[in-house]
């Protein structure tokens, strides 16, 4: 039994502490809210302002509330300019982009804060502050400065709340932040949203850090919120769900209470806190998950590498430029350590090498899945450490108090012992990635940020790990090669580099790769096509887990003697974030230009005056405005550019023969049902105290095309995303008699319901024969383990998949698009995408919202065949939204009619037409909608021509 | 104890040198004549190479330095904060017959081989002509560039040429002439340094390093254990030395050593006396050497322990630090401590300390880290506190400094400024010469004592055997089986806030001269 002592006091300075995490938190939150992104720059922004206000006091003998006032203005003008410099700048690119340009921010105003003069510390040499003295009260010792934060701090956070619930300013804020281009419609413009956000939240900084110095008393020596009080602020914003001011602020009270306890009762027990902050950010991320909901947006990194020319795609050496260039990068490499022959620069060749494969860890978790870690260099140290541990045979303690026990390990040869590192930094992995990964969003971000923290704090001083030394020893031991060797070590380095650049551009390449793709573009769509955003997030977190483990034994070799308070630390893992980005997270030669800056260049020209800067988060941040892609986006438009200017000079290759293809359904696992194939029973939706479908009944049956109707808001696409699995609900939802109500949307795709969206984005970074591979992938899926493993069968179902998703396209006559990216097609085409998409997902129930939305009125009257085409193509049965009338009424057998979430009509077209419900909400009274409405023949009388008809080349 | 196993060792070696008397062993004869009763006796000849601390100096930041061990360093760290209003200790009767046996060593520069024999390619580095050496200097161009520190120090390549050409002048190191390189580093991050082990150990293929890879023990280690070089002039613990594979030497005393040292002081001094309940305090990366080393010497002097803290924040975590400390200080109050021992470099505390109204009596045995915390608090006569320290201080010399200086201003032409009296603009020669004079010595010293078949093995045995050493700022040291941190005389300081420049508070000197060997 675990027994506390707390006293009143305890519980007040906790109180205090908690109450500076909570309103740091709010900053947090109020950036997010209005822009999606986590303001890692959250303190450093008030950083300025606190140092400002010490100056204008104590250098320049200002009085304390004009001083006060113009430091906290200050903070609100820095944010500003700021946010008009670097944040308008990459308003359009990814959020990914944007979090790391807030590090960025970060180290910019900590070297600001550098350049202030020196605090004159000769008259006082304690932090100004508006209420000094200490008093009594209650039984408890408080300072005047912790009734200021008792007063200020509540008094702010409401003021805050107000404004964002209560003002028009603030409505505007968080439309801006649900849904930018509704806002923009609106006439508000999130730029200036965005603006008046970061002014905020620079003002909000700036009072914050005046009230943590005030606390802390001293003028001088606070240069920025150090990692254990940021890993705080964010733990405190994500249990605020990143929306929630109040709960972010009850969190950090309640942190700070919960640091106080455990101090104060183990006061000997070193990373206990930080132990517990890394379990509450996880539970947090697991329980809460499912609440969290991300913003539905690409997560893509820019650059994406294009298809080639179609003038120049045949030529050898342009389809084979990539590996060209990776083949000279590496020649060039190989040759180096003949050219350079001391030891001592091989050394930080290979350091180059190896900090370039972890960076390739973020290409995978980062470029391709669209999500961050800021805790690579933490994987790379469960992977260097254990290494070394197995290598040295240690020890390893198991369980807690009684119930542990000691296993011996045997010591294990050094390459074997990489390998076993790399896997277990892996199964660390599945462990965080578990809960951080089922949601979008940045929620890896900070869970990283606390293993980060965790290993550095905690975990490298485990005996297991440290071997109880501060500096671990890996002796690179001889084996078949002598390893100890600068330049065999160096070439060891490259071999296994390249060995993962082939093994995860392979993997790229297979159905793994698309999946991980698809997810980051688009995980709804993914969904959609029985793709698990969390489960491919693991995988992708599982592999660039393996990999940053497998860099850091590496490392480990590299260094022999590895100071634990050195190396793995939080600042490697920012840089190796600074490594991904700045040489482009999207390939894995980016990482190779991104290592040889960051770690390169510091190292070969260490007298340079300009090699600092560059290397530094000034060079980081005007490398993020001008090319958010990385040097990879520099080199990729070089080449694009080159391509195009020669495809130019050639003459245009001869088409390919158009290829008819007569069926593209091969399905023979279909069920015979006899009664609806599709059944919603009572359904109801409720967005906090709003219902948006309110126990709604809805049946289709075998074949049978039933429309949706109703106005704007009724709640049909609501509806259906309930039956696809994309919102909870109450109710029942049966497919071909099995209930799925409780099934997420990726296994109802699988058992056959197929889903097209009123927006359909699909993956704008794939090419259309990728999108249709990633359907296709709900019926030849492509397995993880042969896709890592590059088993021959992963590549047979490879070839089969694209043969298919060829089949479909040439089927829909998409044949000239093929290559195309889906973001450069117009709408129409995007739509018979995502009809190829559900032939590819062979569905059996088809649920398609508003499937001519965007489309040219001239190009909506094609639709309707192919629709039909495709779903008897399928033997499916249809549910479909759609506001155009005279189609709705045409393809359907049978209509239901909502109002305000509710079914008020059902049954025949021309049963719905007549229905004064239906005329009083939907048709209204005006005759000539009315017939509109029925103007056209029903779906029993129609005839349309077949698919390939439709669409010719050049059409859409 | 471990006093009565060095003095066994140092018997039995004793004995075995009385046995032999071959060339061999001559260092061992030399130790022993200086650690003999005999020894007390003043020695004849050279009794104004004693160390004696001037009038002006002591106290300023001669501490005891536990990491930062550059070769510039005289032992404290911030030498440019040095006062004149700290006071001289008187030498104890224990250190002036140290002081007399330590001017037994040769003139600077000038060593008596230990041993005759054919001279030849006896180790890495060693040839029948020469012995290299490397030297890693810090790298304050870069640290310019970089925008954190604003120092001109000078170019320390010709510091060691300077100084190892009056070696050679003098005939050299048992008739091998001494070469030199040098390496830049950063004083952060290991890459720098591990590139400079690489760099020496490899590519140079060096005898010896002389001075450390400041801040950054990996480096250190990377030279001793991973390529079983010697290392001379840097800090370690007991850790670390039982992990080399070669010898290594600090001219300090080591990270753990200083614990008992500052114990034993205090104790003689009477200042562990009445000390009301205790707490002692350290980081998560001390934790278990203050647990067995400082905690028990307290125990064993007495003192009964009622409170142990350890912090486990980020270094430059002001704000995490700051809501730590202030819980620590609820526990001392509801401890009702009195003192709190302070290990390292955990004294940003001691404002939350002040802020929380806690009045208690401070100790910590980093000098410069402990003066910077007390001096930078917002009320820096709020504490009684105590320190260790070295006599010299600021620009002090003795007289092997002034001899060091001297040798290298005839050999390279340049003048030496004391740093305190250097115009504005002026490259600082002082403090790098200062620092590399002590370590460049005691590898002389040490080198001619390990004779002409100079390998690890025998520099470990004339480390073993040597005993007494004179060196340039130390008032008492000496080498030995199983002491390899040579500094052996100390001061007790305490903190007065009106001391220092712009009486901004600084330690002085209560203490008379402790020779800790003694």
């Amino acid at each position: 039994m675990v027994a506390f002592t707390l006293t009143s006091q305890i519980v007040y300075l906790g109180v205090i502490d908690g109450l500076l995490i909570g309103f740091l938190a709010l900053g947090i939150v109020l950036i997010y809210r209005a822009s999606g992104v986590i303001n890692f720059a959250v303190g450093s922004l008030g950083v300025l302002s606190a140092s400002l206000l010490a100056l204008l006091v104590l250098n320049y003998g200002w009085p304390f509330w004009p001083a006060v006032i113009v430091s906290v203005v200050a903070g609100g003008l820095i944010a500003a300019a700021l946010e008009l410099t670097v944040i308008t700048r990459l308003f359009r690119a990814p959020r990914v982009i944007l979090l790391v340009a807030t590090i960025g921010i970060a180290q910019l105003c900590e070297l600001l804060q550098v350049a202030l003069p020196d605090i004159d510390v000769s008259m006082a040499n304690r932090y100004p502050v508006a209420l000094s003295g200490r008093w009594e009260i209650l039984g408890l010792r408080v300072r005047g400065v912790e009734l200021i934060v008792i007063i200020v701090v509540p008094v702010l956070t409401a003021a805050l709340t107000y404004y964002l619930q209560r003002t028009a300013q603030g409505r505007a804020i968080r439309a801006a932040a649900s849904n930018p281009d509704l806002a923009r419609l609106t006439a508000i413009s999130p730029k200036i949203i965005s603006t008046i956000t970061w002014i905020i939240a620079g003002l909000l900084a700036a009072v914050a850090l005046i009230l943590v110095a005030g606390i802390n008393g001293q003028p001088s020596g606070f240069r920025s919120l150090g990692p254990a009080t940021l890993v705080q602020v964010l733990a405190a914003a994500l249990i605020g769900r990143l929306r929630n001011f109040p709960a972010a602020m009850i969190a950090g009270v309640a942190l700070g209470l919960l640091r106080s306890l455990l101090v104060f009762n183990w006061p000997t027990t070193a990373g206990l806190y930080d132990g517990s902050l890394f379990l509450i950010v996880i539970a947090t991320t697991l329980v809460a998950g499912r609440r969290l909901t991300g913003r539905d947006e690409s997560f893509s990194f820019v650059p994406t590498t294009r298809p080639l020319p179609h003038a120049v795609a045949r030529l050898w050496w342009v389809r084979h430029s990539s590996r060209i260039g990776i083949g000279l990068l590496i020649a060039g490499a190989a040759i180096l350590p003949f050219l350079v022959t001391l030891a001592s620069r091989q050394l930080l060749f290979s350091e180059v090498l190896l900090f370039a494969l972890i960076g390739i860890s973020l290409v995978v978790l980062s470029g391709w899945t669209g999500q961050i870690s800021l805790g690579q260099a933490a994987l790379a140290g469960i992977g260097g450490l254990t290494t070394a541990a197995l290598v040295a045979g240690r020890d390893i303690g198991v369980g807690v108090g009684e119930a542990s026990f000691t296993l011996a390990l045997p010591d294990i040869h050094f390459l074997l012992a990489l390998l076993v590192g790399a896997a277990v930094t892996g199964a660390v992995a599945v462990v965080i990635g578990l809960g951080a990964l089922r949601i979008r969003g940045f929620h890896l971000a900070i869970a990283t940020l606390a293993l980060a923290l965790l290993g550095q704090q905690f975990l490298w001083r485990r005996p297991f790990l440290s071997g109880d030394s501060y500096t671990v020893s890996l002796p690179r031991a001889a084996g078949p090669v002598d390893l100890a060797d600068q330049r065999t070590y160096y070439f060891f380095s490259l071999i296994a580099l390249v060995v993962v650049i082939v093994l995860v551009a392979r993997m790229r390449a297979t159905g793994v790769g698309r999946r991980w793709l698809a997810v980051r573009d688009n995980s709804t769509a993914a969904s959609a096509y029985t793709i698990s955003p969390s489960r491919a997030g693991i995988q992708a977190f599982v592999v660039s887990g393996v990999i940053a483990g497998l860099g850091g034994g590496l490392l480990a070799g590299l260094y022999v003697s590895i100071g634990l308070t050195e190396r793995f630390q939080l600042q490697d893992s920012i840089e190796v974030v600074a490594i991904a980005v700045i040489g482009g997270a999207g390939t894995v030669v980016g990482p190779i230009l991104g290592a040889l800056w960051i770690v390169g260049l510091p190292a070969l020209w260490p007298a340079n005056e300009l090699v600092p800067l560059l290397t530094s988060s000034v060079g980081l941040l005007i490398l993020l405005m001008y090319f958010p892609g990385g040097f990879a986006q520099v080199v990729l438009t070089g080449r694009d550019r080159f391509l195009g200017w020669y495809a130019a000079r050639l003459p245009e290759p001869e088409p390919p023969p158009k290829r008819e293809v007569a069926s593209v359904v091969s399905r023979s696992d279909a069920v015979a049902v006899t009664g609806p194939v599709l059944v919603a029973e009572e359904v109801t939706v409720t967005f906090g105290g709003l219902t948006a479908v309110d126990d709604a009944s809805i049946r289709v049956h075998s074949g049978e095309v039933v429309g949706l109707i109703g106005t704007n808001g009724a709640g049909k696409t609501t509806l259906m995303n309930a039956i696809s699995g994309f919102v909870p609900c109450s109710g029942r939802i049966e497919l071909e008699g099995r209930a799925i109500e409780k099934m997420a949307a990726d296994r109802r795709a699988a058992l056959g319901l197929g889903r097209a969206f009123q927006q359909s984005r699909l993956f704008p970074d794939l090419t259309v024969l990728e999108t249709l591979a990633v359907a296709a992938e709900s019926r030849q899926r492509t397995s993880f383990t042969t896709a890592v493993a590059h088993l021959p069968n992963g590549y047979r179902r490879d070839q089969a998949q694209r043969a298919h998703a060829h089949d479909i396209a040439d089927f829909l006559g998409l044949g000239p698009y093929a290559d195309k990216f889906t973001s450069e097609l117009s709408t129409g085409t995007r739509r018979i995408v995502e009809l190829g998409c559900l032939l590819a997902l062979e569905a059996r129930v088809l649920c398609l919202d508003e499937p001519t939305g965007g489309v040219a009125q001239r190009e909506v009257e094609a639709f309707a065949p192919l629709l039909l085409s495709i779903k008897d193509q399928l033997g499916a049965a249809m549910l479909v939204i759609e506001h155009d009338m005279p189609m709705i009424m045409q393809i359907s057998h049978r209509i239901y009619c909502l109002e305000a979430g509710r079914v008020i009509a059902m049954g025949s077209p021309a049963e719905v037409r007549a229905d004064p419900a239906v005329i009083a909400s939907y048709l209204g009274t005006d005759e000539r909608a009315i017939r509109r409405s029925g103007a056209t023949a029903s779906a029993e009388e129609a005839h349309f021509p077949t698919p390939t008809t439709v669409l010719n080349e050049g059409e859409t | 104890m471990k006093k009565l196993l060095t003095f066994f060792a140092v018997f039995g070696l004793l004995l075995a040198a009385c046995a032999g008397g071959d060339s061999g062993n001559e260092a061992s004869n030399r130790a022993s004549d200086r650690d003999s009763p005999a020894s007390d006796a003043p020695p004849p000849t050279q009794p104004a190479e004693a160390p004696a601390p001037d009038d002006n100096g002591a106290a300023g930041d001669a501490g005891i330095s536990n990491g930062d061990d550059a070769p510039e360093s005289t032992g404290g760290g911030a030498e440019d904060e040095a006062t004149e209003d700290a006071a001289s200790p008187e030498p104890s009767d224990d250190a002036v017959a140290s002081e007399e046996v330590g001017a037994m060593s040769d003139p600077i520069f000038q060593p008596t081989c230990q041993g005759e024999g054919e001279l030849s390619a006896t180790a890495t580095g060693v040839t029948a002509e020469t012995i290299k050496v490397g030297a890693p200097q810090i790298d304050y161009e870069e640290l310019s560039n970089l925008g954190l520190v604003q120092l001109d120090r000078g170019d320390n390549e010709v510091i060691l040429q300077a100084l190892a050409q009056e070696v050679n002048d003098n005939g050299g190191i048992c008739g091998r002439m001494v070469e030199t390189v040098t390496y830049k580093f950063l004083p952060f991050g290991t890459d720098t340094s591990l590139a400079g082990c690489v760099y020496f150990t490899e590519d140079e293929q060096v005898f010896a390093v002389l001075g450390p890879f400041t801040r950054v023990p990996a480096g250190n280690i990377c030279v001793t254990e991973t390529h079983s070089t010697a290392l001379l002039g840097a800090p370690f613990n007991a850790e670390d030395r039982a992990r080399a594979n070669a010898p290594w030497v600090h001219l300090e005393i080591a990270t753990d050593r200083v614990l008992e040292v500052f114990v034993a002081a205090l104790d003689k001094a009477g200042l562990l006396a009445d000390l009301g309940n205790v707490a002692v305090h350290s980081g998560a990366g001390r934790q278990e050497l203050v647990d067995n080393v400082l905690v028990p010497a307290l125990e064993a002097a007495g003192v009964e322990i009622a409170e142990r803290t350890v912090i486990d924040v980020p270094s430059g975590d002001t704000q995490a630090g700051a809501a730590v400390w202030r819980t620590f200080a609820e526990i001392y109050r509801n401890a009702d401590i009195n003192t709190v021992f302070i290990d390292g470099d955990n004294v940003f505390g001691v404002e939350q300390l002040i802020q929380n109204g806690l009045d208690v009596k401070l100790f910590n045995a980093e000098f410069s880290t402990f003066s910077y915390g007390l001096g930078g608090s917002s009320d820096p006569g709020y504490f009684e506190a105590y320190t260790l320290g070295s006599p010299y201080a600021g620009d002090d010399t003795n007289q092997r400094t002034d001899d060091c200086i001297d040798a290298f201003e005839r050999q390279s032409g340049i003048e030496v400024i004391p740093t305190e009296q250097l115009p504005e603009d002026e490259t600082d020669w002082f403090t790098p010469v200062r620092g590399y004079c002590r370590v460049f010595d005691l590898f002389v010293q040490l080198a001619a004592a390990a004779g002409p078949n100079l390998t690890n093995e025998t520099l470990q045995a004339a480390i073993d055997g040597f005993g007494p050493i004179e060196l340039p700022n130390e008032a008492f040291a000496s080498l030995g089986v199983g002491k390899y941190d040579a500094r052996d005389g100390v001061v007790l300081m305490k903190w007065d806030p009106e001391a220092g420049e712009d009486n901004a508070g600084d330690f002085v000197v209560i203490s008379d001269l402790i020779d800790t060997a003694g």
